[in-house]
């Protein structure tokens, strides 16, 4: 039984090989980075953070609103291997009450799954910017958007 | 035949078993705050930084007799013992605000030193010095430019010829 097993799998193409890198089925995780000068603002770095941008306000009268900009880093792991491979990330807002905007590298986040990147190396870390923009007519108070990401091997 | 159909079943499990979704959350925290701004436009007189909130006011030089008695939308006018320059709607200030529940705002003026001997500086009626704020007006309304009138009384006999030039610092606090 065991030989007819290995037989088979040695006959799979090798354009599947190198998806099953990253096998279905396989644990993968999901780690949040800081990145260059923004370093501080995470206050975990594995599977659930949290990111605190700090004061927004609006600083331009120019403007019609309070914008703020963070760069922070997402790594996707599979804990002790070292097989390479690639994921399909999305990211999406777990709720949204509509009083701010946010962008995810220049593209605006809702409820729905936005693709972020279909072919995202396993163990490097991407950069990603983070935009918040709050009306004027805003209230001012404390704000909080969950972002929920998901990765899933191609 | 029983070789075969273990094939068959460890290939079917294989493409049954669905990918191996990951997810995690990261929550953005931020605390929105109030912010405002102030700004000094042209009025009858030009400003110099018009559109900032650092502007000047350039008269050049004034005087009772002779000279110009017109200088910069100011209009010379002579009494006992003492002349003024004065413009109606000189320049005007304006407050905006973002994010904040505030309906309107009170603002003050005063002097950033003590006026030359013998000149009296006046705001839309309201004189000015160095030592205390004058109210122009407690419940201003923001995104509305508040027109003011400036008006300097020159001594004959007290003021002595010179620069008499004074800085007028606004403030503008959220009611």
């Amino acid at each position: 039984m065991a030989l007819i097993a290995i037989v088979a799998l040695l006959a799979v193409p090798a354009s599947a090989q190198r998806r099953r890198a990253v096998a279905p089925g396989a644990p993968l995780s999901i780690e949040f980075v800081d990145v260059g000068s923004d370093e501080g603002f995470l206050t975990s770095t594995t599977r659930d953070a949290w990111l605190n941008v700090g004061t927004i306000a609006k600083r331009d009268p120019r403007s019609h609103g309070a914008r703020v900009a963070k760069q922070f880093g997402v790594r996707v792991v599979r804990p002790g291997s070292v097989l390479s491979g690639s994921v399909r990330v999305t990211a999406r807002l777990a709720s949204w009450d509509g009083r701010a905007k946010v962008r995810l590298d220049g593209r605006p986040l809702t409820i729905t799954p936005l693709l972020i990147d279909s072919h995202a190396v396993v163990g490097s870390v991407v950069v990603h910017r983070l935009e918040i923009e709050v009306p004027e007519s805003v209230a001012p108070g404390p704000l909080a958007a969950p972002i929920v990401w998901e990765v899933v091997p191609n | 035949m029983r070789r075969i159909s273990l094939l068959t079943c460890i290939c079917v499990l294989a493409i049954a078993v669905p990918a191996a979704a990951e997810t995690a959350t990261l929550t953005v925290t931020a605390t929105v705050d109030s912010s405002y701004s102030v700004t000094l436009n042209t009025g009858n007189s030009t400003l110099s930084g018009s559109g900032t909130n650092a502007a000047t006011l350039a008269l050049g030089t004034i005087q009772r007799f002779g000279g110009a008695s017109t200088t910069n939308g100011f209009s010379r006018a002579t009494g006992v013992g003492n002349y003024t320059y004065s413009a109606t709607g000189a320049f005007s200030i304006q407050v905006d605000k973002a994010n904040s529940a505030s309906p309107d705002y009170a603002l003050t003026a005063q002097l950033g030193s003590a006026p030359a001997t013998g000149t009296v500086w006046t705001l839309s009626s309201n004189t000015l010095s160095n030592s205390s704020a004058a109210t122009l007006n407690a419940t201003a309304g923001y995104g509305s430019p508040v027109s003011l009138d400036l008006s300097i009384q020159v001594s004959n006999s007290t003021t002595a010829a010179g620069a008499i030039g004074n800085t007028i610092n606004f403030t503008a606090t959220p009611n």
